[in-house]
């Protein structure tokens, strides 16, 4: 099973690029580029913060795929 | 400290430092000024140690964290696997009187199994106090 997410669509949303994002969450740009193209699994922290910041569930940024 | 208005984010000026430092130390301990090397390994921890301090954001983020946990499990993992195979070697070689006990394998050996035991001793650390 593999993590999708839906982190570049709602960062486009909220119009931010990956540098921007990444000091809001004080990450590196390559961080928040490894989540977006599923290099990286963010921590359960991270991904809590992620999902506080877009005003949204975690389940809707990060879900599980066969 | 707000590196990044020279163009130098907090990672880069922390390995600009630490690549220099350790050379500069290199050079000066192998040209016989052995207290100088000492004096630039202190000076360069420290300001290791400030840059961190100041820098307005985290020099190293998790994925640095988690990529170095892995890098060093692997390379735990490849250096056993290396030393498995060069005791079978070296067994097997001994058994058939090709060869002595080289003269490399005891500090190699001294020095994975300290690495191993200290492992072991953080493990059992971490188990006992939880890992966050």
């Amino acid at each position: 099973m593999q993590v999708k997410n839906q982190l570049k669509k709602l960062r486009q949303e909220k119009d931010l690029t990956q540098a921007e994002l990444a000091k809001k969450m004080d990450v590196s740009r390559q961080t928040v580029n490894a989540i977006e193209t599923g290099k990286y699994n963010p921590s359960l922290e991270l991904a809590l913060e992620l999902a506080e910041f877009f005003d949204t569930e975690v389940e809707k940024i990060f879900r599980l795929e066969e | 400290m707000n590196t990044e208005k020279y163009g130098l984010n907090g990672k880069k000026t922390y390995f600009t430092v630490l690549i220099l430092g350790m050379a500069s130390m290199v050079v000066t301990f192998n040209m016989g000024y052995e207290l100088v090397a000492a004096g630039i390994t202190i000076t360069v921890v420290t300001l290791l140690y400030l840059i961190g301090e100041k820098s307005d954001r985290s020099i190293f983020d998790e994925r640095d964290l988690s990529i170095a946990k892995e890098s060093t499990h692997q390379a735990v993992m490849w250096t056993g696997a290396f030393g498995g195979v060069a005791m079978i070697v070296i067994s097997i070689g001994m058994g058939l009187n090709y060869w002595d006990y080289p003269d490399w394998a005891a500090p190699y050996y001294v020095s994975w199994g300290s690495i191993i035991g200290l492992a072991v001793l953080i493990d059992i650390g971490k188990r006992l106090r939880g890992v966050k």
